[in-house]
């Protein structure tokens, strides 16, 4: 099933905060996770991936480092911020609070 | 023979020159060319297959390019939700415009000049003069107008020489309107000038006809 374009945009800021919460890391093995956490639902394009990064990097949520990956490359790593950590939290509870209140209202929906 | 090296060099060459990216930005996403063309080999693809797959994946440069423009601009969520403008033409619109103006003004101020020869709009003497030389007036800076124009096409379709452009026949027949029109013009302005100075000549000699009558 196709994820619309709007929830994919509005949940890439706090999937990619909560990726780079776990450890540093770079822009394709982002998409490989994302694409593995969600078990194949959330394919994510470069396109869209590397902006949204650098726009975070913009708003000081996360931070980015050159660093030499196994094969001698040098690779644009990203690590989360203070700020990212804070915000996480918040977009966790708005998550909470959508995720909560569609969940009830599935549930009386059944119910009744 | 593939060489992988080259092509990829080529293709970042090509990001390089068609967007506007960084070149940290070109590196960035060279890398992850190199990480998915890696992945595929490991699944057992050639390195030319997994080339061509992985650029297909990074999507075209246009696309990518306008991905990142995005990131300066205000809003996200509005460019994600509206089609893209084309902001090229949008400029270029704007400037005709312009143009327009600045040529109609120009017109305007080429129409008074008659006027300083005596030759008033309403001058029952100049009756017909401004109707007979009408194309004077505005066809220099119609010829000027579309010569503007099309030089800023000629130049646009200049930065894409790769791309077979099957119209420019369209192109090779302007330089023919414009020398016609030029020749118009030219006509045009000493046949006129003629007139306005047989006609003031021929003023003046009504005029000492009649001073003694």
């Amino acid at each position: 099933m196709n994820v619309s374009k709007d929830l994919i945009a509005a949940s890439a800021t706090p999937l990619i905060l909560a990726i780079l919460k776990e450890n540093d890391s770079y822009g394709y093995a982002i998409i490989k996770r994302v694409k593995e956490m969600s078990e194949n639902q959330l394919i994510w394009t470069e396109g869209m991936l590397y902006p949204v990064l650098h726009r975070m990097e913009e708003h000081l949520l996360i931070e980015s480092y050159w660093n030499q990956s196994e094969a001698g490359r040098k690779r644009k790593y990203y690590r989360i911020k203070e700020s990212g950590l804070t915000e996480l939290e918040l977009q966790k509870k708005q998550w909470e609070i959508v995720h909560n209140a569609l969940a009830r209202t599935w549930n009386e929906e059944s119910d009744s | 023979m593939f060489d992988l090296e080259t092509q990829i060099h080529s293709w970042s060459d090509h990001l390089r020159a068609h967007g506007n990216i960084s070149d940290a930005d070109i590196h960035e996403l060279e890398n992850h060319l190199r990480d998915e063309i890696e992945d595929l080999v490991a699944a057992g693809l050639t390195p030319d297959e997994s080339f061509l797959i992985s650029v297909k994946r990074l999507g075209n440069v246009d696309a990518i390019s306008h991905e990142f423009a995005k990131v300066n601009t205000e809003n996200l969520w509005r460019h994600l939700l509206v089609e893209p403008i084309d902001s090229l033409g949008k400029q270029q619109n704007r400037r005709d415009i312009a143009l327009v103006v600045i040529f109609a003004l120009l017109a305007g101020t080429l129409f008074k000049i008659p006027e300083l020869f005596g030759l008033g709009f309403q001058d029952p003497a100049a009756e017909g003069f401004y109707f007979k030389n009408l194309s004077l007036f505005i066809l220099p800076f119609i010829a000027a107008f579309f010569l503007i124009k099309r030089k800023a096409e000629l130049k646009n379709m200049g930065n894409d020489t790769r791309d077979f452009h099957p119209s420019g026949a369209d192109y090779q027949c302007v330089p023919v309107i414009i020398s016609a029109s030029f020749y118009r013009i030219s006509y045009q302005l000493s046949s006129s000038f003629v007139f306005v100075v047989g006609r003031r000549s021929s003023l003046y000699r009504q005029g000492v006809a009649r001073e003694p009558g």
